[in-house]
């Protein structure tokens, strides 16, 4: 069968597939099993166990559930609550504070627990109904949650970027350091822009006066232990005392000795956190699994080759690709969930990515933030739904409206990346080893 | 990574809640996987600031990652933990929706199918030849990829109780 019918059944499929609302990880595994078995026939499908077998087993890959784990615990036990309160004292004086308070505790609780959606869901949670109350302009708010959500993939420690790593053949924890800096700046253009707002538009926040209620100045102390936990995670990693997968696993206990402290670690929570782990560590292993199926079925037919030559001969430059590469990337991930993104485009763009003479290290940045984008875009945004479940009947309009500023940021922080990547290749510089 | 769903589900069938029961055991031996890999890992990184090793972590390790994802699988599937695009489906109604869900739940038992005659052939494979791990305990290696077949037969499972169900109610 010719390539270029190969690649038309190929593309063919998976867009009917992931239209038609197949779980995206089979949808992947189905196109692949069908372009492997159309180039090689039944021969071809025997390679599969291998592929299958080679995602599951793998040392480096235990981070995601260990990470996830930390997330869960952190989240259910309640301790995640307390942390906001803590942040809402020492933030919520400036001008359009809890909004602030909205990024800072986001930027932080999503780099504990590694994801998005159960950031802003957790933050939001306590958020919005406080905030509508006191009179603050929602779309700002579901704004804020949604787009502060996203930081957590690109503060370490990053699920993404650990399964980034893998796929790559790159160090993870030079990955999770050079994510730090452009972590940080992006949560400070999140809370200038919020402050430039509200100084053309001061209504959007209720002022100071008509806060309301006082929270006690002691709960400031609740947020040191996540914070500290956090410290103890990336420190372990920065210092070479500890691998990511190892501090992963440090994360989890050091979660279970969090929830213990704070008397509210039962077994019910455990065993909760414990099956929702599992979940989402299906959830994701499946999609490695089905992504990389597809990946070798591209290999084997050559299709990937054939590609990824196809591009290298359309005379780009290595800028007008770049401007091509993000282009792909926001399109898709207005639709595919950033695993999804990484594993499906990666296998073929990969070798251009090199050809082009990009550095790996700061092209996983740039991706991370790309998916941070993807996660915010309409029609289908993981984070614009979770805000828009938990708002209580706003329209989804709304939510999606209140994002957009912060996409335009988010593509600002690429192009300073692009202007100085020292911004993330300067810390991993400074590890030991 | 999607929202919590209500939990109230119809009847459906004798073969569901048997298929329900088992793919729910499986799922709490895949929580227990994990406790073991929390466990190991943590005790492997405190006995390396001692020089001392287990030295085994790694292999054993990765084993039990596996065991967690295929053992969770069908249990996964179940309560809606995997995400899809929802676009389309979650406008379709009546006979369009129904379509769609013949047309996902069947793809998703081929797909599974062929996952799983692979990995028995691999499993069986590694057994009649005796091939071993390169580590200290030469683990022969159809004992830990036992349950990729274990895992993906139950998913098998699961597709089929719903087929027989007439797919009326998925997640």
């Amino acid at each position: 069968m010719n390539l270029e019918l190969l690649t038309l059944i190929l593309v063919a499929s998976l867009a009917i597939m992931l239209m038609a609302g197949q779980w995206t990880a089979f949808a992947l595994g189905i196109c692949g099993v069908l372009v492997l078995y159309l180039s090689k026939g039944v021969l071809g499908l025997t390679a599969l166990s291998s592929v299958v077998w080679n995602n599951a087993n793998s040392y480096i890959l235990i981070a995601v559930p260990m990470f996830l784990l930390m997330g869960e615990i952190i989240l259910r036990s309640g301790v995640s609550g307390y942390f906001y309160r803590g942040v809402v004292v020492l933030l919520g004086r400036l001008p359009g504070g809890l909004l602030h308070a909205n990024i800072a505790s986001c930027a932080v609780f999503s780099a504990v627990s590694g994801s998005s959606v159960a950031t802003a869901a957790t933050v939001g949670t306590v958020a919005i109904p406080e905030m509508l109350k006191r009179g603050y302009e929602p779309r700002t708010v579901f704004g804020s949650l949604a787009a502060g959500g996203t930081l957590g993939i690109l503060i370490p420690p990053s699920i993404i970027m650990v399964l980034y790593g893998a796929l790559v053949e790159e160090s993870i924890a030079r990955l999770f350091m050079a994510g730090v800096l452009p972590g940080l700046l992006m949560a400070g253009i999140f809370m200038i822009f919020i402050a430039i707002l509200l100084f053309l538009k001061p209504h959007y926040a209720p002022s100071r006066d008509a806060a309301g209620g006082k929270p006690a100045a002691g709960d400031v102390l609740h947020v040191f232990p996540v914070l500290g936990l956090l410290v103890v995670v990336l420190g372990s990693i920065y210092s070479g005392i500890a691998t990511p997968t190892e501090a992963s696993a440090l994360g989890a206990a050091g979660a279970i000795v969090l929830a213990i402290g704070y008397g509210s670690f039962t077994r019910r929570i455990f065993s909760d956190s414990l099956m929702a782990t599992v979940k989402t560590t299906c959830m994701v292993a499946l999609i490695i699994i089905g992504a990389q199926i597809l990946s070798t079925a591209l290999t084997y037919s050559g299709v990937s080759r054939t590609v990824s030559e196809w591009i290298m001969g359309m005379g780009l430059g290595k800028w007008e690709f770049f401007i091509a590469l993000v282009i792909l990337y926001i399109v898709l991930g207005c639709f595919v969930d950033g695993i999804s993104m990484i594993y499906m485009t990666l296998p073929v763009l990969l070798p251009v990515v090199k050809a082009f003479g990009f550095d790996l290290i700061w092209f996983g940045v740039i991706l991370t933030v790309l998916i941070e984008l993807g996660q915010i875009t309409p029609p289908v945004g993981l984070n614009l739904f979770t805000i828009h479940a938990i708002s209580g009947g706003a329209k989804f309009t709304e939510v999606a409206m209140g994002s957009l500023p912060y996409v335009g940021l988010m593509l600002l922080v690429i192009l300073l990346l692009c202007f100085w990547p020292d911004i993330a290749l300067w810390l991993p510089t400074t590890m030991r080893g | 990574m999607q929202p919590p769903r209500s939990t109230a589900r119809p009847d459906r069938g004798a073969l569901d809640r048997f298929v329900g029961r088992l793919a729910q055991a499986c799922g709490v031996l895949a929580g227990l996987a994990i406790v073991a890999i929390l466990v190991i890992v943590c005790v492997e990184t405190v006995l390396r600031q001692f020089q001392s090793s287990l030295l085994v972590t790694d292999e054993i390790a990765g084993y039990l990652n596996a065991t967690a994802i295929f053992l969770g699988l069908a249990w996964t599937l179940r309560e809606g933990g995997f995400i899809r695009v929802e676009l389309l489906y979650d406008r379709a109604t009546g006979s369009l929706r129904q379509a769609l869900r013949w047309l996902i739940v069947l793809t998703a038992l081929a797909f599974t199918a062929i996952l799983l005659w692979a990995c028995t052939r691999h499993v069986v494979y590694a057994f009649n030849r005796d091939t071993r791990a390169v580590s200290i305990i030469d683990t022969p290696e159809w004992i830990p990829q036992s349950v990729m077949v274990l895992g993906l037969a139950v998913l098998l499972l699961q597709l089929v109780a719903w087929i027989v169900g007439r797919v009326r109610d998925i997640p």
